[in-house]
């Protein structure tokens, strides 16, 4: 069984269901009937086949998922700031809410699937919420969670304006983080439109 | 002078300090972090002191005071009022909570438990990290004792510590 994820929310569908072409960069590619060709990244968990969607024009080679990199230094810091109190910075900061807490570690699984996206700079904000933040000599991404939503950008230097998106918290999914990780980290992305609604100021 | 005779306009070139705490306005080396310029919740200020008129030592009381049992006082940074205005947010002097306190004010209050919406989110975040990045951040060299042995209080593009 392959476990599907994508903009919608996780659902399983029978292998079978599918067809099948293994690409030379060894990342499987599928098919459904209802839908166009997606390529799918596969990875095996606990002996069971998980796939995550991109859409085509997302693909990029030599960007196999493997497991076993450990991100428990992660979802400790996490851990650690759900442990604030009110007024942690002396200024009345408020404390950080289970409900970002849970968002805040979904975000850091699908981080996971991400071997070489190095983790992010967390910052709990006075507000009670949630920074992740990157980085690059190019530019840089930032997500903020809250109880409910979700806000953010990515600036590339040679934009002059950022992508914006934002969203219900539950539903920061594979095809944000997808997108922030091609378009910050890899060196020669092509050129994407996530499922993720994007908005872009004009 | 008598501080009633002070103007209550805060001129360009006057020197601003906020008062640094660890351990969210510093990072692990030391280093000014973006979270030095942001509001508490609710508001949109922050708050600083005219060090030109109130003197380096009064700036280094009024940041031990911010103590607690998990908040560290740890240095004062300087910037001038033109440096906060010239990335669009204001400094104005609000006296009424102590001679010689003021305020930056970024203009948009969040909302408890919620992100800013995410051109703000931009906004307010490059402005921080701005403010951060160009401010003069002193670490006190000796934060035990009463008076402020730091460096002078005086904005330099280039920082003597």
């Amino acid at each position: 069984m392959i476990t599907y994820r994508s903009s919608e929310p996780e659902y399983s569908i029978l292998a079978d269901t599918l067809t099948t072409e293994i690409t030379p960069s060894l990342t499987s590619r599928y098919s459904f009937e209802e839908m166009h060709y997606f390529f799918i990244i596969k990875e095996t968990i606990n002996n069971q086949s998980v796939g995550h969607s991109l859409p085509q024009h997302h693909f990029f080679q030599n960007a196999l998922i493997t497991i076993g990199k450990e991100y428990k230094d992660l979802e400790n810091l996490i851990y650690d700031l759900s442990k604030l109190e009110f007024n942690w910075d002396g200024y009345g900061a408020l404390s950080i809410s289970q409900s970002v807490i849970l968002h805040a570690l979904n975000l850091a699984n699908l981080l996971k699937l991400f071997p070489r996206f190095p983790n992010p700079e967390i910052s709990p904000k006075p507000n009670g919420t949630l920074s992740f933040s990157w980085e690059t000599n190019d530019g840089g991404a930032c997500i903020e969670i809250g109880n409910t939503r979700f806000s953010g950008y990515l600036k590339m230097g040679q934009q002059k304006k950022p992508a914006l998106f934002q969203g219900q918290s539950s539903a920061i999914n594979f095809d944000l983080i997808a997108y922030i990780y091609s378009e910050l980290f890899l060196p020669i992305a092509l050129p994407t439109e996530p499922l993720t609604r994007i908005q872009i100021e004009e | 002078m008598e501080f009633q005779n002070v103007p209550i306009e805060i001129g360009d070139n006057e020197n601003i300090v906020r008062c640094i705490c660890s351990p969210f306005h510093v990072d692990s080396k030391g280093k000014l972090k973006p979270g030095a310029y942001e509001p508490p919740p609710k508001s949109d200020e922050v708050s600083v002191i005219r060090s030109d008129i109130m003197g380096a030592n009064f700036c280094k009381a009024k940041a031990k005071e911010l103590e607690t049992a998990k908040k560290f006082y740890k240095g004062l940074a300087v910037l001038q009022a033109g440096h906060i205005r010239s990335e669009g947010a204001e400094v104005v002097d609000s006296r009424i909570e102590y001679e010689g306190h003021a305020d930056i004010k970024h203009g948009h209050k969040t909302t408890p438990g919620e992100p800013p919406p995410p051109e703000i989110v931009y906004l307010l975040r490059e402005r921080y990290k701005k403010l951060a990045k160009i401010a003069n951040y002193h670490e006190d060299p000796k934060p035990t004792v009463i008076d402020w042995q730091g460096p002078s209080l005086i904005y330099s593009e280039i920082a003597e510590s």
